[in-house]
């Protein structure tokens, strides 16, 4: 079969098929405003923490003022004694208690830092709590910085101040964070789904016709290539997701992708007994790939051999060379090795799809 | 033999003669566990790479790199001349965090205009930056207060300047916060959730004839307990999984649940009951596998970024929060999480009385449906 009716055939079947438009089209669509409705507000808001105030002095009722102003957490009750502080968070009316001691002013002026101050916070939920801990400790310094400050003009002693600067993610919001990560695992599973189902069928109806193999091919990456720069171009425009660092590398490096996740998907289409069998398959994959991808949990931080797992499925080095391009504005030379195994595994699964398809 | 019996074994006989659809409940929750599990083992991340711009080479500044490169989880990867090298190892992915020591940082502490030392770090991968700054901000901190030690009662003023000075922060449920056990709690159930959603979807739309359940639901005469037969398998094997996700994180890593893990194991049963009932009611409304499965992804596939465990979905948008509240992994993750700090058990009963009503509205639905369309195919 020729190349141009091949193509033509295998875009017009992913067209007009219910269930392949409905994943390599209509999903797409649907993800990019589905996914990051979530984390919209991109940071911890109202969390309900509960005080005990032992103190009840002009200091405590500072840090107390400070921390219901913030955005993040709020002033879920004020209580006497701890017994009623773990009652709340047991019954889940608070999620944290900051507890304020007795004498805290003179444990200040002696230098002591924090005087004695105690937090619980429900660290189950670990981001959750860090985010809580860091407004209180913000809360609880910029009080009792406010207060010190004077001592230290005093002693005429400066004090080198330590600053942190967050790059390219600078509101360090949530959205903002997860939807570059997870918008490349979308990507690979809603053409990963579409392309194995649309070659399982295929063969399972016996319409798979010899020399198809470069057409499809093409006619899949087209569809990849599109859904990419339509994710890195208009939708994280239209959500206001940092973007757009390198856009000369991403037109390189997205129907490179594209054709890497095809090749794959045409393989394990060739294997399967049916389109369904291709989706219950591949889509029980989609949290494992997420993890794998290194964006939650390090890659470098997982065992050799996950490791080697992980750098076998497209969207790892995919992760790695679009987060980077996209958000960092990175330059090709500072993705080569990530691209370098993208390449890798384009030859892999390009050759292994051909021999299954010859 | 009754019908729901009939169904089970049924059911039973298929699994053992497909390998495939025997394998989506054994070879692929291995597989998946198991590398999740070893991606997990090695604890909280370490060799979170650091970039140094020493612009200062006095003993000061020597100190404060020593400092950086005997924190465990931290790993000085190179010392470079400018702040543009820096930011292009973290591009590179080599660093995560680039030191800036000042010059005149090891002169007279009296100067009347102190230096800044500042921390840039990346937050694309917030997880990691986040916890790189943090623990340079606090070990760089602790060394400067350590290099002025006659100053040690004013020097508090700088350890203010790291996130909770001096203050007693108790981790409830996760004492060490660990990482490992914060995503060990989430990633097991939510990749069982997403695969029952999934092989009782496939299992039950074997049985679809042009679009409906009519012509099963005749043969079978009772199709609510035939569905339920039926799925019984898929719902066992999944709460059998994960019931094992939990043995290894607890016995195996070490992890403690301050509550009972036990309500922990039947929270899991409840919510691969309601998996079952909202995969029945899926194929029965759609009356196409492709569909159910493309639907079980979108709901089951996304209910992790949905049940607000990284970011609280209280402040989110009103379609997102109502959402979140109809997904059942959202109240089996507050169930789960709940267990870990010991909550009252009535706070327990009102999750797990949830995830019932979710069983029970998903199921009366279905049923409703089957007989409807066994009265069309009759």
């Amino acid at each position: 079969m020729r190349f141009a009716p091949a193509f033509e055939g295998a875009l017009l079947e992913i067209l007009r098929t219910r269930d392949l438009v409905a994943v390599a089209v209509v999903s797409v669509l649907f993800y990019a405003f589905y996914y990051p409705a979530p984390y919209a507000h991109q940071v911890v808001e109202g969390l309900p923490i509960v005080i005990v105030d032992a103190d009840r002095s002009a200091v405590s009722r500072a840090i107390v003022r400070n921390l219901g102003a913030s955005h993040e957490v709020e002033i879920a009750a004020d209580v006497p004694d701890m017994a009623a502080a773990r009652a709340l968070v047991r019954s889940r009316q608070a999620e944290g208690i900051l507890l304020i001691p007795r004498d805290l002013g003179p444990a200040l002026v002696e230098g002591r830092p924090g005087g004695g101050i105690a937090v619980w916070l429900n660290g189950a939920y670990l981001l959750r709590a860090e985010a809580v801990g860091k407004t209180i400790g913000a809360a609880i310094g910029a009080t009792l910085e406010g207060r010190l400050s004077g001592l230290a003009r005093s002693a005429a002693v400066p004090v080198t101040p330590v600053v942190t600067r967050p790059l390219f993610n600078t509101t360090q919001g949530y959205r903002d964070y997860i939807f570059p990560a997870v918008a490349n695992i979308i990507l690979q599973q809603t053409l990963l789904f579409s392309v194995a189902r649309l070659i399982a069928e295929r063969r399972r109806t016996g319409r798979w016709q010899r020399g198809a193999f470069l057409g499809v091919w093409a006619a899949c990456t087209t569809i990849g290539t599109l859904a990419g720069l339509f994710y890195f171009g208009l939708i994280y425009w239209l959500q206001d997701i940092p973007h757009g660092g390198n856009i000369p590398a991403l037109l390189l490096t997205v129907p490179i992708f594209a054709a890497t996740v095809s090749a794959l998907a045409m393989t394990i289409g060739s294997l399967v007994r049916s389109g369904d069998d291709a989706l219950k398959l591949l889509i029980p994959t989609s949290i494992p790939f997420v993890f794998l991808s290194g964006f939650a949990w390090p890659l470098f931080a997982m065992p050799d051999w996950v490791q080697a797992i992980a750098w076998m499925i497209p969207v790892t080095p995919a992760t790695h060379i679009f987060v980077p391009l996209n958000q960092m504005g990175a330059s090709l030379g500072e993705v080569r090795g990530a691209l370098a195994v993208l390449v890798l595994q384009l030859a892999v699964f390009g050759s292994a799809a051909a021999y299954r398809l010859r | 033999m009754s019908v729901f019996r009939r169904a089970l074994a049924a059911e039973l006989a298929h699994l053992w003669r497909d390998r495939f659809d025997l394998a989506l409940l054994t070879l692929v929750p291995l597989v998946c566990l198991v590398v999740m599990g070893g991606m997990l083992s090695q604890g909280s991340p370490r060799g979170l790479g650091v970039v140094i711009v020493d612009q200062d080479r006095s003993a000061a500044s020597r100190s404060i790199v020593r400092a950086i490169g005997a924190v465990d989880a931290l790993k000085v990867v190179d010392d470079v001349s400018g702040l543009a090298e820096g930011l292009s190892a973290i591009r590179r992915e080599r660093a995560v965090a680039v030191v800036v020591l000042p010059s005149g940082l090891g002169g007279r502490r009296a100067d009347a205009t102190p230096r800044t030392i500042e921390i840039f770090y990346q937050t694309a991968f917030l997880s990691t930056g986040a916890l790189t700054s943090a623990l340079l901000q606090a070990t760089i901190t602790a060394d400067l207060a350590r290099q002025a030690p006659e100053d040690a009662g004013v020097a508090g003023v700088a350890l203010l300047r790291v996130p909770l000075p001096g203050v007693e922060v108790t981790l409830l449920g996760n004492p060490s916060a660990s990482l490992e056990w914060y995503l060990g709690l989430l990633i097991g159930p939510a990749i069982l959730h997403l695969l029952i959603a999934v092989t009782c979807a496939a299992s039950l739309g074997r049985e679809l004839v042009d679009g409906s359940m009519g012509p099963w639901a005749v043969r079978v005469g009772a199709p609510a307990a035939a569905a339920a037969g039926r799925l019984v398998p898929h719902v066992v094997v999944g709460t059998l999984w994960l019931c094992l996700w939990h043995v290894w994180l607890t016995i195996g890593q070490g992890f403690a649940f301050t509550g009972a893990i036990g309500l922990v194991a039947i929270g899991g049963l409840l919510l691969f009951v309601a998996t079952a009932a909202i995969a029945t009611l899926l194929v029965t409304l759609t009356g196409e596998v492709a569909t159910s499965l493309s639907a079980s992804v979108i709901y089951a596939g996304s209910a992790l970024a949905y049940s607000g465990a990284s970011l609280p979905i209280t402040g989110g948008i009103v379609v997102a929060r109502i959402w979140s509240a109809i997904l059942p992994l959202t109240h089996y993750v507050t169930l789960e999480m709940d267990q870990t700090i010991g909550v009252d058990i009535a706070v327990w009963a009102r999750q797990a009385a949830i995830l019932a009503l979710a069983a029970l509205v998903a199921g009366g639905g279905a049923t409703l449906l089957l007989r409807r369309q066994a009265r069309r195919s009759a």
